[in-house]
């Protein structure tokens, strides 16, 4: 271990220390995360080949994983869902139907443009998990899944966060390490060092005159230096930003092997996320939200149903994801990449009355990467769609807390072994979900 | 951590020139700045001081003033309000015109809609209005692309008659607006199927909050007692009868009674009635819109002395939002509170306002409305979740290069059909310390750090002395970090 490595990690070491855990709660005074277990943190030093760019997806509104990935194999998922229910992907004829990815799950014919990392085995994808909170509060589960636990009021930062305050930067020189494609830093970064909130990171650039802008940029990082923090770090990290994303070429990025990104917003953010990646600078850490999927009335999941909403966003999703696969995973970078993809609650088993369904319990999450053990729909087994099995008499239960998938890819494809920092009072155990 | 990544900057900037400026002094909160409670309190009131509000704060005095701002309707602002007329007449039209519009222009309805927003915040006399407006906008959240031109409705008859009014009566009107309906899906909740997202959304986030002492089964018996309550054809608020479910309901600890099929709509309306009279009275209620607006108007995080006060007031006075502002606002209160961070929409606000700009100067709002939407990602109306948008540092202060450039748009603004600034207001005398000391009065009310000023001075000097370098230097001060707290 150099100087270098230990100066950086005792960086992070005393920034972790220090950093004012602001709460979102509120009310409930300013807490600092972990003061009394601090000292034993051991900072992951492992070297960056065995580390991938780790690429976090949030489907806010609670997505109907039941209709991206379709229970067909279960009988009551018909009975309970007249109108929304996936067709079977047996079904005769050419209308609309599932496309199977084992003799029970099938993708909706919106999800199919994944079926090639699939049976790539790059894809996992996971059913019945999700949070062992029962919360239906779109923001409090959220919240529970962006800071990694459950039913704590006062933790604010976010899993994500604590991992990359608690191993190296995969670059010592690096002045960005984490960033959200959003307007505001999510709360899954949340207590990252060097990490911003970007939308676009194609024009994170000084403004007004060339002539001046150097000058007018020193300016502003000194005045911003005499700043109290959040404040001030941000702003530091804001102007080393600048150089770093503008030696990208992001809108002359060229993909690699055919793949096309949707010209959507979530489309597109994929697409800087594949650039960035690809411009090697340092960056491990990038969290992009995808929303609009609370849909409680006229859901659309598939052709033919009402307007088709979620069937398009399934497909935008799907389009995005895949050229993202072609585009990274099987392209050429210089680490390895995983995505995953979580959402803050699944839905009913049953529809309502307005074609839609209400907020549920157990979802689909997914992994993809080189390195994730795909090509199936892990189940820590499926506890059934009849009624007696569900619920509250509405729900799929939760028999996989989905931390324990990202605990795994944690340790294993980030090389960050104080899972209990970055999961706290949570016993992870590992279902094989990667290779090695 | 600073001084290793203040050496790591050193090493970028370009060699140290006259332009180099003076490091600033070790980091404090903001507020250790301000001086008297009158400054602060205009601050802490207005969508960004001027010297003029400095000025009538002092001569009121503390308590006159801000009774004054407390009476909105004491204010004169026809001028204003003839010209937002006359140039976004949509935003008078009634319910009727404005469904008949909205098909054809909705693009321009939703745009009359935020430019008037911008022009009320910004010119408005009754600026402790604006900020409570802004405050309940959040509050009783409502997502402009969901529903369409009933928000512009909304907006107009019910967050900004109530907003300095009694809680209960802005309660009562967004329960009964047609956009709240639409857009919580309360007008597809059936006899047969009631939807719960009303009846979670108005105890979690409208009242008693989500530690409230509500339950699930609570969720859904208010579900259950609101159903009927909906929209009409034309988006106003209606209710049905036939949707009603008339069996027995029992709602926080109350049973209500099943009732006859010849019970009456107001019997069966009576209901919903009768459950929001109990959210109003529940104390969680007073505790949890308490903490709120002392979020708002005091400091993130407000001492639980403050809170309860407030609570108090409310209990007190029926739920007086005023009474509640004027208890939270003290003096001692005010001195005792640290800074808090402007979210993008006041940042562009206060730099209108200190800019010196009016109605004359700022013809057409919409390209600089767009450009802060855009850029700094707060655009009104435009958040899809019914919890508003976040009032946090941390949310907020990753996006200060946005805030720079904007800030570099309103120094640069020179387009007398659309905005204009008119610089010779700041080169008064037309000397570098003349701009340097309007600055100071007119960004900072006269309360502008010594190491501020003197990097202001070093780069206004640090090249011919010109209107474009008064632009940029304003354009500095503008994305300086003092001018970000208030």
């Amino acid at each position: 271990m150099s100087e270098n490595e230990t100066e950086a990690g005792c960086q992070e070491y005393h920034s972790l220390a220090r950093r004012d855990f602001l709460t979102v709660a509120g009310g409930v005074g300013v807490s600092a995360l972990m003061p009394a277990w601090l000292p034993k943190v051991v900072l992951a030093q492992s070297a960056s080949s065995t580390r991938d760019v780790i690429v976090s997806v949030f489907l806010s509104g609670g997505v109907d994983g039941m209709s991206l990935v379709a229970p067909f194999g279960d009988p009551d998922y018909y009975t309970g869902r007249p109108t929304l229910a996936i067709p079977r992907p047996d079904n005769a004829g050419t209308g609309p139907k599932g496309v199977a990815l084992d003799n029970f799950f099938a993708f909706s014919p919106g999800m199919a443009p994944l079926l090639g990392a699939y049976t790539a085995g790059d894809l996992l994808v996971a059913h019945a998990t999700g949070s062992i909170d029962t919360s239906r509060s779109h923001f409090d589960a959220q919240r529970f899944m962006e800071v990694g636990k459950p039913r704590d009021p006062r933790i604010a930062s976010g899993w994500l966060g604590r991992h990359l305050a608690t191993s190296t930067p995969m670059r010592n020189d690096t002045p960005l390490r984490a960033l959200g494609l959003t307007a505001g830093l999510p709360q899954t970064l949340s207590g990252a060092p060097k990490s911003l909130p970007i939308p676009n990171p194609a024009a994170f650039t000084i403004g007004g005159s060339a002539a001046t802008a150097a000058a007018r940029s020193a300016w502003m990082e000194a005045n911003y230096a005499g700043a109290v923090d959040p404040v001030a770090s941000n702003a530091l990290d804001s102007t080393n930003t600048i150089a770093l994303l503008q030696r990208i070429n992001f809108a002359g990025y060229r993909t690699q092997n055919g793949a096309v990104y949707p010209n959507t917003g979530f489309g597109q953010a994929l697409r800087s996320t594949a650039a960035l990646i690809k411009a090697d600078v340092g960056v491990e850490a990038i969290h992009a939200f995808n929303g609009g999927w609370d849909t409680h009335a006229q859901q659309g999941p598939f052709p033919g149903v009402d307007a088709s909403y979620m069937h398009n966003k399934m497909l935008e999703l799907s389009q995005s994801l895949a050229a993202f696969h072609a585009d990274v995973i099987q392209g050429t970078t210089a680490t390895g990449v995983t995505v995953v993809m979580v959402s803050e609650f699944g839905r009913n088993a049953r529809e309502n009355g307005n074609r839609g369904t209400d907020h549920g319990r157990g979802n689909v999450a997914f992994a993809m990467g080189r390195k994730i053990a795909g090509g199936r729909v892990l189940t820590n087994t499926w506890p059934g769609l009849a009624r007696e099995n569900l619920e509250a008499g509405q729900d799929l239960r939760v028999t996989l807390d989905h931390r324990h998938l990202l605990a795994e890819i944690v340790q294993n494809r980030l090389g960050n072994r104080n899972l209990s920092v970055v999961f706290p009072d949570f016993t992870p155990r590992f279902f094989n979900i990667t290779k090695s | 951590m600073a001084a290793a990544t203040m050496g790591r900057a050193a090493e970028a900037q370009p060699p140290r020139g006259r332009s180099a400026p003076v490091p600033a002094a070790r980091a404090q909160d903001p507020a250790r700045q301000w001086g008297d409670p009158v400054s602060r309190l205009v601050r802490r009131v207005t969508m960004g001081m001027t010297p003029d509000d400095l000025a009538a704060a002092r001569r009121l005095g503390y308590a006159a003033y801000l009774d004054q701002q407390l009476q909105p309707g004491g204010f004169n602002d026809s001028a204003l309000e003839a010209e937002i007329a006359t140039r976004l007449p949509m935003t008078t039209w009634s319910l009727a015109q404005l469904r008949a519009q909205q098909a054809t222009d909705q693009n321009e309805l939703y745009s009359q809609l935020l430019d008037a927003s911008w022009y009320r915040a910004a010119f408005s006399k009754a600026q402790l209005r604006e900020r409570m407006v802004e405050f309940w906008t959040d509050h009783f959240t409502i997502y402009l692309q969901r529903v369409g031109y009933l928000k512009l409705v909304d907006d107009r008859e019910v967050i900004r008659p109530y907003a300095l009014g009694k809680f209960p009566d802005l309660l009562r009107a967004t329960a009964h607006s047609g956009a709240m309906m639409r857009y919580l899906d309360q007008n597809i909740s059936t006899l047969r199927s009631p939807n719960q997202n009303y009846a979670r959304e108005i105890m979690e986030l409208h009242t008693m909050g989500s530690e409230g002492g509500y339950t699930q089964t609570d969720v859904a018996e208010l579900s259950r007692i609101l159903t009927g309550w909906g929209t009409a054809a034309d988006g106003s608020f209606f209710f049905n009868r036939n949707n009603h479910d008339r069996a027995e309901k029992r709602f926080l600890g109350r049973t209500f009674p099943a009732m006859a099929a010849t019970a009456t709509d107001a019997q069966m309306k009576g209901e919903g009635d009768a459950a929001i009279e109990m959210l109003l009275a529940h104390p969680s209620t007073a505790q949890y819109v308490s903490w709120k607006m002392a979020r708002w108007l005091l400091a993130y995080d407000p001492p639980a002395a403050v809170v309860s006060a407030s609570a108090a007031a409310y209990a007190r006075t029926g739920g007086d939002i005023r009474e509640m502002v004027r208890t939270i606002l003290s003096s001692a209160n005010l001195m005792a509170a640290p800074a808090k961070y402007k979210r993008p929409f006041h940042l562009a606000i206060s730099s209108i306002r200190a800019l010196g700009l009016d109605l004359a100067s700022v013809p057409n709002i919409r390209a600089l409305r767009q450009q802060s939407d855009r850029t700094m990602g707060m655009q009104l109306f435009n958040w899809e979740q019914p919890n508003g948008y976040p009032d946090s540092v941390e949310w907020w202060s990753g996006l200060v290069i946005t805030r720079w450039n904007f800030g570099q748009s309103m120094a640069s603004l020179a387009t007398p059909t659309t905005a204009r600034l008119d610089t010779m207001r700041f080169r008064t005398p037309d000397t570098p310390e003349g701009v340097v000391a309007q600055v100071g009065a007119r960004l900072f009310g006269g309360e502008m750090p010594t190491t501020l000023r003197t990097n202001l001075l070093t780069y206004l000097r640090g090249a011919a002395y010109s209107d474009t370098r008064v632009r940029e230097t304003l354009s500095l001060a503008l994305g300086a970090q003092e001018f970000q707290w208030y």
